[in-house]
Parts: C-alpha cells; sequence; structure tokens
C-alpha cells in the first residue's frame, strides 16, 4: 500500500528500504535540499504505511547553462530526472511509472521540450523500465560514470542519455533514431 | 549566497592600483602605510577600514583585535555604514574573531541599518539578506525583509513580500524571537496573508489584476496555509481551507494535492471528522473527463481515514454506505490501472470489513471462523500471496482477529487456497505465509488463556495455556515457537528438493527460503528468551538468563542464510546486532561494511552499528576511517548555522520548503547520532590516550548543545524483518545491545565526557605562568563549578522516572556512579578540614558509590567464558569508573597537598575523613582495573588454547534436556549439515580474538 506526496526533509530518515538497495546513490544532504528548494513539486515520494519511503522520483526543469547557447549540444527548456528509484519490496506495482508520469506532467504543464535522464548502459532493468514509457535513447555518453557497476576492475562506465519528447514537441524534433550510435563524451553533457 | 569562507573581497574599483596590489598580494604593512594616507587625504572612512582590515591580519593580538573594538565602535554608536563594501571588508575581516551567534548584534545590525539608510538599493539589500541568512540570523532578516518589500512594492517580483511574511513567521517560532514577541510576530505574518487571501477573493470576483499582493503562486497558498493553521482558530482554519477559490479542494482540482493532504493532518490533529470525511469523499468522487474515477486522492492514507471518519459519523450506516459506493465505483472501473491503486483498493475493502458497523454485518456471518472478516483476508492473499510485502499489508488486520477465526484462517482457509489451482510456488508461498502468521499468533493476546496464579491471588500470573496448542507456560508458546521451526525447517528442505521450482526462485519477489531462514532464527531468538528491556528498570545484560545455545542457532541459521542471499538488507542488518550482542565486534563491522551506509542516511542508519561501540571494542577505532564518514558528515553538513541551501528556497520563492528545511535543520543539530558521534569517538580516543586535550565542550558539533536541548533518536528500523503483533517487542528492541538513542542517555554520556575534562585535566608541564597562585585559584573555583554542575545535570537526568528504562544496567552504574562521584569531589574541594566528624550526607554519598560499584562488579564477576566473552560493554563500564576513581584521586591529592604547603596551620585542605573515603575508593578503583587486566589476559589466553571450534559447536549444539533435539535436527538441515557450522564458528572465534588483543592495547589508568 502507498501514499504519493511531496517529499519532505525527514523523509530521509526513512530512506533504507530504497538507499540501502545497491543501485541507489546516496548523495550528501545539500543535494536533496537544493531539490526541495528550487523544485519542491518536483522531489515526490511514495511511502508505505508505516511511514518508510519505497519509493522517490527527483526531478528538476532547466536548460542548458546561457554560456553552451550555440554549442551543437544545447539543451533547450526541459525536465531532468535526477534520481529515481523504487525499494526492491514495491517494484513492479507502477510505483515508478507513476512517480514519472508525475514529472511528466509538470513538464507539459511548464511548457518543456522533452524529459531526460541518464541511466547506465547496463542498468538493463531501468533502461527496460524507460522504454515501456516511451523514451529512447538519444545519444550515448561515453565513460559517464567514474565507476563501473559490475565490473570492479573497470574505472568507468558509458551512460545512455534517454529522452521522451514532451507535447510541444509536436514535430518530434528532439529525439532521433539509433541514438545509441550518436556518441558524445562526458564534457558535452552539462 | 557566498558559501565560500575566508574568500578576501575585491577592494572597490576606485581604489588606486598601488594599494590595490599591495591588497591582493597580501602585504599588509604597505596596505596599513597607504590606507592611512588615502583616509587622511580623502576622508572617506572606507580607508580606514582597509587599514583596519590589514591590521587584523598581523600576529599580534592587539592588532587583530582592532578591527572588532572597530565593528563594536560602530555597532554601539548607532553609526550607520555608508558603502556595502565596508561592511564586507569588516566582516571578511573579523571572520575569525566574532563568533557566528555574534553575528546578530554586529554585522546583522550593520546591514540592516545600511539596508534602512538606502531602501532603494535593491541588490545590496537582497545580499545583506543573504548574509544575515547565512548566519542565521532571523531579527536582522526579517527587518531587511521588510525594508525590501515596502521598496519593491511596486515592481513585478512578489518574493519581497513573502520573504517578509516567511520571516516574520519564522522569527515567531524561533528562540531568536525577543521575549514576548512570539505572537506578535506570528500575528504579523497572518494578517499579512490574511489581507493577501482578501485580495485575491477581490481579483477573482472582479476578474481584475488586484492581486498583485495577493495570493497566486502554489507556494504563496501553501505559506498561507501553515501559518493559518499555527496561528488562527480551527474554526477559521475550516473556514479558509474550505474557500471555493484558494481552498486545497479548487487546488485537488488542478491536480495539486498537497494541499488537501495537509488539511487532512490538521484535521486529525482537531479531531474533526465530519470534515476529514467530507474532503476524503470529495476528492475520492473526482472523475477524470473519460468519466472514470481520478486517482489522485487514491492513497492508502486518504481511503484509511474515510473509513475511520464513516465510522464516527452519527449516522454510521449512511457514512458506510458512501464509502461502499465509492469503493465500488473503483473497483468496477475498467481503465487500466496501477497496480499499486488495485492493491490500495483491495486493502480499503479490507479495511471496511474490519470497521463496518455491527448493523451491517452480514447475518449470515460466523460460520466456525469463516467470518466476512476471514473471507476478506482470503481473498487478498489469494490474490496476492507472491508479493513480498502479503504479510505486511495484512498483519495488522490478522492481529485483530478473535482467536477462532485466527485459527480457522491458519488451520483451514490457508491450507485450502493453497489446494485451490495448487502450483508449487502457490503452495511454497502459502505455507511462508502460513508460518508466519502462526509466529504472529503467539505474540498476540487472544492466543493465550492466564491460569489462576497458586501463589497468591494478587501476584502477576506467571503461567498460560496456548490457546492454539494446548500447552501451558510463559508467552510467547514455546511448543508452537519450536513447532514453527521444525515445520519451517522441512518447508525449506521440500523447496530444496523441487529443482524446477528452485529454478523460478530468481523471478520472485524474494527467495523463500530467506522468509523460513528469518522465521527460525526469530523463533530460536524467542526461544533463547531474550526478552528485550524491562519496561521501567534499566537493562541487563541481554544475555544474561538466556538459553544462548539457542541464541547461537539464531546466529548461526540467519548468518548460513545470508551467504546465500547477500543482498538481503533486512537479514544483514539484524546479524550486524545479533553479533554486536555477541560481543564480535570486527565481524559486525565486516557485515556492516557493504551496506556502504554513507552521506545523508548515516544519521539513520549508524546507530544500528556504532551505538555503544567503543565499549565493545575500542581497538576498531584504530583503523582511523572507521568512524571519519560520520563526522566529516557531519561537519560538513552543520558548518553553517542556516539550513543548508536555504537560499536556494527563498531565492526560488518555495516557502513552505523554507520552513521544512528549517525544522530538518534544527532537528538534525539536536540527533542523538551527532552526540554518538563525537562521545564514542572520544570514549574510543580516552582508551588509547588516557587523556584528551581538547574538552567535548568545544567540540563544534555538540558545543550549542545544553541540558534544554531537547536530543532526538531518528533510527531507521524499516528495513528489520517485524513479524511482531502490536502487543509484542519488535526484533530490534529484542537483540539491540541496550536501549535505543535517547535524550537522556545522550546528556548523561555528554556530561560523562565533561566530568572526564575535569577530572583528567592536568596542567602542561612546561606552563609557568607569571600569577601562578592566581591561575591555581581560579583553575579550583572552576573544577568546583564544574563538579557541581555535572553532578546537579545528571543527578537531575537520572532521577527523571522514565530515565532507569532508557539505560543499560552497566550505564546505569557508570552515570549513577559519575554523578555521585561529580558531587562527592565537589565537597571534598570545599568542605572545611575541622576535626568534626562528617556530616550524615557526605557519608550516605560515600556509601552510595560503593553500593553503585560493588552492583557493577556483580555483574562483572562470571566464571562462565561465554559470558565474560560477551560483556565487554559491562568492562568497559567497570574500567569507567576505576579509571575516573583514579583521576579524582589524584585531582583532589594533588590539591591537597598544594594546598597544605600553602598554609601549614593544617586548617587547608581535605578533611581527613574524605582522604580516606579516598583512599578506600582509591584501593576499590585499583582492584576493580586488575580484574580487568586480568579478564583480559585470561581470555587472551584462553582463545590461544586450541579447541574453539569445538567448543563453540558445543556451546550451540546438544545443550538442551532431551538428547535427541529436534530443534538442533532442524538447525543443521537448514545449514546444510553440521560441518557447515565450522566455518562459521571459525569466524566467531575469530573475531572474538581480535576484540580480546584489542582490549589488551588499552591504556588501564
Ligand atoms: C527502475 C525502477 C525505478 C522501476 O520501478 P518500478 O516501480 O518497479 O517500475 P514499474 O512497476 O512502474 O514498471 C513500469 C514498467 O517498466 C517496465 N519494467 C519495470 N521494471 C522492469 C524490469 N525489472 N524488467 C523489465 N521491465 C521492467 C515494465 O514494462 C513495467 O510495466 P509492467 O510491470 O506492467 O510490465 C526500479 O527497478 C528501481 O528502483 N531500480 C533501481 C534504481 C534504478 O536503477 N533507477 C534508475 C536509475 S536511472
Amino acid at each position: 500500500m502507498a501514499n504519493f506526496r511531496r517529499f519532505r526533509p525527514d523523509d530521509l530518515n526513512k530512506f533504507s528500504k530504497c538507499n540501502l538497495d545497491q543501485y541507489t546513490e546516496t548523495y550528501e544532504l545539500g543535494f536533496y535540499m537544493q531539490y526541495h528548494a528550487k523544485w519542491p513539486s518536483l522531489f515526490q515520494v511514495a511511502e508505505d504505511q508505516d511511514g518508510n519511503i519505497i519509493g522517490y522520483i527527483m526531478g528538476k526543469l532547466e536548460s542548458s547553462p546561457e554560456v553552451y547557447q550555440y554549442s551543437e549540444h544545447y539543451l533547450p527548456w526541459h525536465a531532468h530526472i535526477t534520481a529515481v528509484t523504487v525499494a526492491p519490496e514495491a517494484r513492479r506495482l507502477g510505483i515508478g511509472r507513476l512517480l514519472t508520469q508525475h514529472l511528466e506532467v509538470a513538464a507539459d504543464a511548464n511548457n518543456a521540450w522533452f524529459v531526460d535522464l541518464f541511466v547506465r548502459v547496463t542498468n538493463d532493468k531501468a533502461i527496460a523500465f524507460y522504454k515501456s514509457m516511451g523514451y529512447s535513447v538519444f545519444r550515448t555518453v561515453k565513460d559517464y560514470y567514474g565507476d563501473h557497476s559490475t565490473d570492479p576492475t573497470l574505472n568507468s562506465e558509458d551512460a545512455y542519455d534517454m529522452r521522451k519528447p514532451c507535447k510541444r514537441d509536436v514535430k518530434l524534433e528532439h529525439i532521433r533514431e539509433n541514438g545509441e550510435k550518436f556518441e558524445v563524451n562526458p564534457e558535452d553533457v552539462w | 549566497m557566498s558559501y565560500s569562507r575566508h574568500y578576501r573581497p575585491a577592494l572597490k574599483s576606485s581604489v588606486d592600483v598601488q594599494l590595490q596590489t599591495a591588497f591582493s598580494d597580501g602585504n599588509w604593512q604597505t596596505v596599513i602605510r597607504l590606507a592611512d594616507k588615502r583616509a587622511k587625504s580623502l576622508k572617506d572612512p572606507y580607508y580606514d577600514a582597509i587599514k583596519l582590515c590589514a591590521q587584523s591580519q598581523l600576529d599580534t593580538a592587539n592588532d587583530q583585535y582592532s578591527v572588532v573594538f572597530a565593528v563594536d565602535d560602530l555597532v554601539s554608536k548607532g553609526t550607520t555604514v555608508k558603502d556595502l563594501e565596508t561592511i564586507e571588508l569588516y566582516e571578511w575581516a573579523c571572520e575569525d574573531q566574532i563568533e557566528a551567534s555574534d553575528y546578530s548584534n554586529t554585522f546583522g545590525v550593520l546591514r540592516s541599518r545600511y539596508v534602512k539608510a538606502n531602501p532603494r538599493a535593491i541588490t545590496n539589500g537582497i545580499s545583506c539578506l543573504q548574509a544575515c541568512l547565512l548566519h542565521w540570523d532571523l531579527v536582522n532578516a526579517q527587518q531587511i525583509a521588510a525594508v525590501l518589500d515596502k521598496a519593491s512594492s511596486n515592481s513585478n517580483d512578489r518574493r519581497p513580500m513573502f520573504w517578509n511574511i516567511t520571516l516574520t513567521y519564522l522569527l515567531s517560532i524561533s528562540p531568536q524571537c525577543p521575549d514576548g514577541k512570539q505572537k506578535l510576530f506570528g500575528l504579523l505574518a497572518f494578517k499579512q496573508l490574511e489581507k493577501a487571501a482578501v485580495l485575491s477573493e477581490l481579483a477573482e470576483k472582479s476578474n481584475d489584476d488586484l492581486a498583485d499582493r495577493g495570493l497566486r503562486a502554489e507556494e504563496e497558498l501553501y505559506l498561507y496555509y501553515r501559518v493559518l493553521a499555527k496561528n488562527s482558530s480551527s474554526d477559521d482554519y475550516l473556514k479558509q481551507i474550505l474557500h471555493p477559490e484558494l481552498g486545497a479542494m479548487k487546488q485537488f482540482e488542478q491536480g495539486k494535492k498537497q494541499l488537501f493532504l495537509e488539511a487532512l493532518d490538521v484535521f486529525e490533529a482537531q479531531e474533526r471528522w465530519d470534515q476529514i470525511f467530507e474532503l476524503c469523499r470529495q476528492a475520492l468522487s473526482l472523475m477524470e473527463d473519460e468519466g472514470v474515477p481520478s486517482y489522485l486522492a487514491a492513497d492508502w492514507k486518504v481511503w484509511k481515514r474515510f473509513i475511520a471518519a464513516a465510522s464516527k459519523k452519527s449516522d454510521d450506516e449512511a457514512a458506510f454506505e458512501q464509502v461502499q459506493q465509492l469503493l465500488q465505483t473503483f473497483v468496477s472501473t475498467k481503465s487500466k490501472t496501477a497496480q499499486m491503486y488495485k492493491k490500495n483498493i483491495a486493502l480499503a475493502v479490507l479495511e471496511t470489513h474490519f470497521r463496518l458497523p455491527q448493523s451491517l454485518l452480514s447475518s449470515k456471518a460466523r460460520l466456525d471462523g469463516l467470518s466476512p472478516r476471514v473471507a476478506q483476508i482470503c481473498l487478498y492473499l489469494d490474490n496476492n500471496y507472491d508479493r513480498l510485502s502479503a504479510f505486511n499489508d495484512l498483519k495488522s488486520y490478522v492481529e485483530e482477529l478473535d482467536f477462532e477465526e485466527f485459527k480457522y484462517l491458519l488451520e483451514v482457509m490457508i491450507p485450502k487456497l493453497a489446494e485451490s489451482e495448487p502450483t508449487p510456488a502457490k503452495s511454497f508461498l502459502l505455507k511462508v505465509l502460513e508460518l508466519k502468521f502462526r509466529y504472529l499468533l503467539t505474540t498476540c493476546p487472544q492466543s493465550r488463556s492466564e491460569l489462576p496464579s497458586v501463589v497468591s491471588e494478587t501476584s502477576e500470573p506467571s503461567s498460560y495455556r496456548c490457546r492454539f496448542c494446548g500447552n501451558t507456560g510463559i508467552s510467547p508458546c514455546t511448543s508452537c515457537l519450536e513447532a514453527i521451526v521444525s515445520s519451517a525447517a522441512s518447508t525449506r528442505q521440500d523447496i530444496n528438493k523441487d529443482a524446477e521450482f528452485v529454478k523460478t526462485i530468481p523471478g520472485l519477489d524474494k527467495d523463500p527460503r530467506a522468509h523460513l531462514s528469518m522465521l527460525i532464527g526469530l523463533c530460536l531468538i524467542k526461544l533463547a528468551k531474550l526478552t528485550g528491556k524491562p519496561p521501567t528498570g534499566p537493562a541487563p545484560p541481554p544475555l544474561q538468563e538466556t538459553k544462548t545455545f539457542r541464541f547461537l542457532q539464531a546466529v548461526l541459521v540467519l548468518d548460513s542464510q545470508l551467504q546465500e542471499t547477500p543482498n538481503d538488507n533486512g537479514l544483514r542488518l539484524l546479524l550486524v546486532e545479533l553479533y554486536l550482542l555477541l560481543g564480535c565486534a570486527s565481524y559486525a563491522y565486516k557485515l556492516w561494511t557493504p551496506l556502504d551506509v554513507k552521506r545523508t542516511i548515516q544519521d539513520a542508519l549508524s546507530p544500528h552499528f556504532f551505538d555503544r561501540i567503543s565499549t565493545l571494542s575500542p581497538s576498531l577505532f584504530l583503523n582511523n576511517r572507521f568512524i571519519a564518514p560520520l563526522w566529516s558528515y557531519y561537519t560538513n553538513t552543520l558548518r553553517d548555522p542556516c539550513p543548508m541551501r536555504i537560499w536556494d528556497a527563498f531565492s526560488t520563492g518555495s516557502y513552505s520548503s523554507i520552513l521544512d528545511m528549517t525544522e530538518y535543520d534544527d532537528r538534525l543539530r539536536r540527533s542523538c547520532t551527532v552526540v554518538m558521534t563525537v562521545v564514542e569517538e572520544r570514549q574510543a580516543a580516552l582508551r588509547f590516550r588516557g587523556r584528551l586535550d581538547d574538552p567535548v565542550h568545544e567540540s563544534s558539533l555538540v558545543a550549542k548543545i545544553t541540558d534544554d536541548t531537547e536530543l532526538v533518536n531518528a533510527v531507521d528500523y524499516g528495513s528489520f524483518t517485524n513479524l511482531e503483533s502490536r502487543y509484542s517487542a519488535a526484533v530490534q528492541d529484542l537483540v539491540r545491545l541496550g536501549p535505543a538513542p535517547s535524550n537522556e542517555r545522550s546528556h548523561l554520556a555528554l556530561l560523562t565526557a565533561q566530568f572526564r575534562d575535569v577530572i583528567d585535566y592536568r596542567s602542561p608541564k612546561d606552563y609557568k605562568p607569571a600569577k601562578q597562585q592566581d591561575n591555581l585559584a581560579k583553575e579550583h573555583i572552576y573544577n568546583i563549578e564544574m563538579l557541581s554542575r555535572v553532578h546537579e545535570s545528571m543527578t537531575s537526568f537520572l532521577h527523571k522516572t522514565s530515565t532507569p528504562a532508557k539505560l543499560t544496567s552497566a550505564e546505569d552504574a557508570l552515570y549513577t556512579f559519575t554523578a555521585l562521584l561529580a558531587g562527592f569531589l565537589a565537597t571534598a574541594l570545599t568542605h572545611p578540614r575541622t576535626p568534626e566528624p562528617l556530616p550524615a550526607s557526605i557519608i550516605d554519598n560515600i556509601t552510595a558509590l560503593k553500593t553503585v560499584l560493588a552492583t557493577l562488579r556483580t555483574e562483572f564477576n562470571s566464571d562462565s567464558l561465554l559470558d565474560q566473552l560477551t560483556s565487554m560493554h559491562t568492562l568497559s563500564c567497570l574500567l569507567d569508573i576505576a579509571v575516573s576513581i583514579k583521576h579524582s584521586v589524584v585531582l583532589i591529592g594533588t590539591w591537597h597537598e598544594r594546598e597544605q604547603s600553602r598554609d601549614r596551620s593544617g586548617k587547608s585542605g581535605c578533611h581527613k575523613d574524605i582522604i580516606g573515603a579516598l583512599k578506600a575508593f582509591d584501593g576499590l578503583a585499583v582492584k576493580a582495573i586488575n580484574d580487568v587486566k586480568f579478564r583480559i589476559k585470561s581470555l587472551k589466553e584462553k582463545l590461544g588454547e586450541g579447541g574453539w571450534l569445538d567448543k563453540i559447536l558445543d556451546w550451540t549444539f546438544n545443550q538442551s534436556d532431551g538428547s535427541d533435539d529436534i530443534l538442533d535436527k532442524a538447525v543443521e538441515d537448514v545449514i546444510g549439515g553440521r560441518g557447515n557450522a565450522e566455518e562459521w564458528a571459525g569466524k566467531v572465534f575469530e573475531s572474538w580474538n581480535e576484540g580480546v588483543t584489542g582490549w589488551t592495547l588499552v591504556k588501564m589508568e
């Protein structure tokens, strides 16, 4: 059973079901607070009957910084999924999808062009999850992560930058086919 | 907001190049000379400021402090500094000299004066606001915001108005608020918002743009309602929250449910059930365009409150009919719905059956135990048995069943469900659930009937008859627990034999064998008679008077399960606690590390491992990365006095986030985990160094904590398996080394650390101040004051009736002893040295000290090797007492000798009977230290002897009365034969050995 609502800082004391899971990164307090401060309605949680957080999404709305305006990698106004995670015991109940849909609705309401995110190329479950909701790979960012999730002998891993167009992108100009083959370097993403 | 501290500011561009260069090169003498010249010729006070700043960078205290005096002068004379650059220069120069807490009396005042004098300089005003917020100076921040609000009333920027309101409100609930003004500020914030609300309403009606100073954005509304909830009558709140234009439902219809949820919380606190019913009904009745119900409100909490409210209505029948009708629209909808919502609705249906008024209960209820409630539970089970959460979803309902229903569910219905359309998965998973529910029953009062006591009518019943198996005994029922272990073990075997099913396990939510092992482990913990802390007194050593072999079996079973399912975090956390109990701290650390508890989640999770760790195994701290992550987390997070990222919330206009972040920051600074970090580290350092140089009250993390600070425990047990009913202690309460962190224990630990600072202090040898006598006299007065204060504070914490239950018995002894000793030492330093005998109160104090020590020694003395290995916590507390005595004797002895040589009349110094008592204590301390040393030495020797694996296996098996113990057999089955236990025994032995070896390095004085 679950409740969906905005994140509150004291939820951080109830994160263990999500954050002890190996695929979920734990950040410094300032990082969570920044999202809660700047985009409070895009940081949503699902809680169980005991108040434990069993899923959350952190998102933001932004464009690339002005200085990159003329770069080919410049990103216009869009929503970004910084983190989405669901506790193992609550997976495949649609919680991840509901949280993501909430962000997509906000993206449309704010007239964004698309929603995007980064995911490790080996995170098959998450990739399947995003694809099931209409996201596709836009580009591959080489060596985006400084470690590898499955092979400890490697010290980097590529990311897929995945996207889903918003209503504003009527002509579907912000997605592409075969994005996997379109490679960029970490310096090209901001 | 400038987060980079000590960043040298740039000088105004009008300053000449020569001075600029000298300043940026840090060429301070030149800066002083040049600035002095310019000040004289240009008559611009800015150059005086540059000069003072340059002086502040020199080495002598006089130079350094001249800037502080200058600032004080500006403040006290009411001067308004003309330009912001000057203030910034001063602020930079004073960063190390003026405490952050003094900001509101220094720079906050200067900045607020500046803004008042320059209301149109909006950018500078905002930067002053930022600076005050960075220093969490709410008084001046509020004043600045008020000026900014006024100055920008015609601009498009609405934020200053809401900054002003938010800060006025924050001030009203802050300790910084001037005395007696709390109400006034609260009302002020409220009135401003109320005015804004009226403007919005008018604008709405007249369709024009009156609402510039009205409420527009979502966050502005949230602020309004938060302040309203705090500062208005409950009727006013009600009226406003139901407001057709601004209220919760209007927002809800726009797809925003935050306000609706907040309103439900407020109504629940006010017990306005009719309103809850109405609000929930409206929200749950909302339809999407396509005629399907909206799921926006279909949260579990909303359903639960809706149903609770229905049961409280005067016409509850009609109310329940509405609930059921609404539920029906959700149940019968054809639209594709998330599984999660289906689950919420299924549970709401179940909830309804448990809350229906008697009159609506079906008349054909209760055929045997098959009540409608049981039937509903079975329906849910049938649909969800393969969900990991099925047990937790149903637990609170099942435990409400009366005994006949419960029994029927277990014995008839669950087996029946397993037989309908049977698959191996269904029958195994239902079997697991059946066993879990049977375990749950052992923790419920309806499972037992009391047997009349034979001793006396008034004494407590010691014995029960289990209504399930008919056996008599204590609760929980031993034979039921044994039966569960046997059945779980054989189910586990059956699963292993079913190769086809085993192949499908990776596709399940969780390996059912892991559930079974956990269940077996929990039963064995109960069978070991671990009872948890008593409700009132201090908690004795948890393994004392338990059947340790059952406990060892539990650890063995769970450990072997973890080897198979290493990602089972709940299991891992439980094992960490179990190994700590077993005295295997280094092995617990090995299990703890892969959990990767880091950064933010440390506050809630690190006590699982770190609480009391220095008393178990101080040598773990010799690894200097051991507790460093906790330290660095708190030092970084709490470095600035303001809540992290608070300016982000101000600048984006996230007013409700500002309130939340402030509350969280305040909580975090009062976290018991912060105190734990400081105390554990110091305690371990004391073990190896004997005394510490930096007093605890100077540690930045706890410097602001006073006796009145309410310290809070926020440990997260969410990942622990909880199969207990609400009538029974949760497993973590049974297996923790002692009571959870608490306000009382944290304060007592801090005060004990302060006590140690006083008695451990020795003036440095090469320190020969000119006025030695004066200094010694001051030190003497300081000691008396500190000791009296520690004594009083500790005594008042110890006298709270709730305190003993928050301590282990060893801590109770340590803190009681410390409190008494502090008082005794203060007396020793002040009681006149006369021939008269000591008054009775002092003699009583001496007796009490002896009694406490003797009690702890009794706890310490044990011949059992296993007890000795698992009672390092007791040993540690005993050692603390003994070392405290030794240091106290030196403290008093040194003073006494000094007094005697200062004044040869025989009238100064310590009373002879006190000297006598101290000598006696010293003897006791020496004896205790010798005993501790001997204990460590003998353990070390014994661990050096061979045969440990056999010994541990012997302690684990063949200990029960029956020679052919079925539980021994079950445990062996689970771990795959006794041979596999050897490796485990090796790990246990290794960890004991490491722990004891660590103790041999400890300084015992
Ligand atoms: C990825 C994740 C958030 C999905 O959450 P979830 O609540 O289980 O997902 P949902 O139930 O909403 O799934 C929606 C759809 O995604 C797809 N999907 C989700 N998990 C999947 C999996 N493990 N394998 C294949 N498809 C999957 C399915 O199509 C699913 O619909 P269905 O269940 O009706 O078939 C969750 O697995 C998770 O927290 N993983 C760890 C953290 C992580 O990797 N986060 C992403 C980092 S970028």
